[in-house]
């Protein structure tokens, strides 16, 4: 049901494994960092608060890090998301695409009226600049399917994105979100991509029994 | 949890003295019946769903026909109230923004979010 994904097929969750990696790198391993990808569906959002928040295991990433980081993360989805709308077949992918395109578009919206309003202008950075060139091959490789074949690489790939940005929120940027609203959007973020996820789950099920 | 708008007097008894007595009996207790009905009246309400961290609260709410349930979009993405059966459905609610049905019949709807179909919640109308 929820078999791992093909690596090959996934080049974005390597940026996103060096963010994670990054973490780790600056601190001692902590038996506590909940992953993102065990959640279990319907997990309270409060839960993910008591991710870990000991800045000794944060990596140098400041709030214009952040914002950039958000920024290239919502943006990426939303250009699978278009690919998406022109090569998806089947209907639920399509009105899934949709709505990544929607939700992404108003997360990033509501992002970027945040950040300026508090003045934090995002930069960018060895995380947001690696995101956005492993998405790129990802948008190659989505480029050459069609039909079913790219209806399953797309969504195999939105499950196995979600889950790592989902793992970023929790042990990376929440952590290391200085001001107070900025981690608290980060906070507010995460039940839509945990939705997003148990979504893309259910569609990859509905695939995968051949409906 | 079902409201009684009728008289809740001592039976009347009907017999001996006839169908004029019987009529204006009926008369007499139609009267208070109505009467009673006037004076138990509730004002139709307001209910109010949020939609907040992609969940319906509450997500399960019991209402009476003619009362007023607004929809009110309190997360960052939008949503919408769309019933199960295909009575109703709001379309696209921002953030922000709010829906509002008021519903004519009793009846049990599982609705949900179109978009995002692990939101669902129950809307029971009475009478």
């Amino acid at each position: 049901m929820n078999a791992m994904p093909k690596p090959a097929v996934f080049p974005t969750l390597l940026a996103l494994a060096v963010l994670t990696a990054a973490a780790a790198a600056c601190a001692p391993e902590s038996d506590s960092a909940a992953s993102a990808g065990d959640a279990q569906p319907g997990q309270p959002a409060s839960e993910m608060q008591a991710a870990p928040a000991n800045a000794a295991t944060a990596p140098e990433l400041d709030d214009a890090d952040i914002a950039a980081i958000v920024v290239a993360a919502n943006t990426i989805d939303i250009r699978y998301g278009e690919i998406a709308r022109e090569r998806a077949t089947n209907p639920q992918v399509e009105a899934f695409a949709e709505t990544m395109i929607r939700d992404r578009t108003a997360l990033n919206n509501g992002a970027t009226e945040l950040v300026t309003r508090l003045g934090v202008t995002p930069r960018e950075n060895d995380v947001s600049r690696s995101l956005e060139q492993q998405a790129a091959q990802m948008r190659d490789t989505l480029q050459t399917k069609s039909g079913a074949e790219f209806d399953r690489a797309y969504i195999d790939n939105e499950v196995a994105y979600h889950r790592a940005v989902l793992q970023a929120i929790d042990e990376t940027l929440i952590p290391n979100a200085k001001n107070a609203e900025l981690k608290q959007m980060l906070v507010d973020v995460r039940p839509a991509i945990q939705a997003h996820l148990e979504h893309a789950q259910s569609i990859r099920r509905s695939l995968a029994a051949g409906a | 949890m079902k409201r009684r708008r009728g008289p809740t007097g001592r039976p009347v008894r009907l017999g001996a003295p006839g169908l004029p007595v019987f009529a204006a009996t009926v008369v007499l207790v139609g009267g208070i019946a109505a009467g009673c009905r006037a004076g138990q009246a509730r004002a139709p309400e307001l209910h109010v769903v949020e939609t907040e961290r992609f969940v319906f609260r509450p997500d399960t709410l019991r209402v009476e026909v003619g009362d007023t349930v607004a929809w009110l979009n309190r997360d960052l993405v939008p949503h919408t109230a769309t019933d199960g059966a295909g009575a109703w459905d709001s379309g696209i609610i921002g953030t922000a923004a709010e829906w509002r049905l008021v519903p004519a019949a009793p009846g049990v709807h599982r609705y949900g979010c179109a978009l995002h179909p692990t939101m669902e919640a129950v809307l029971i109308v009475e009478e």
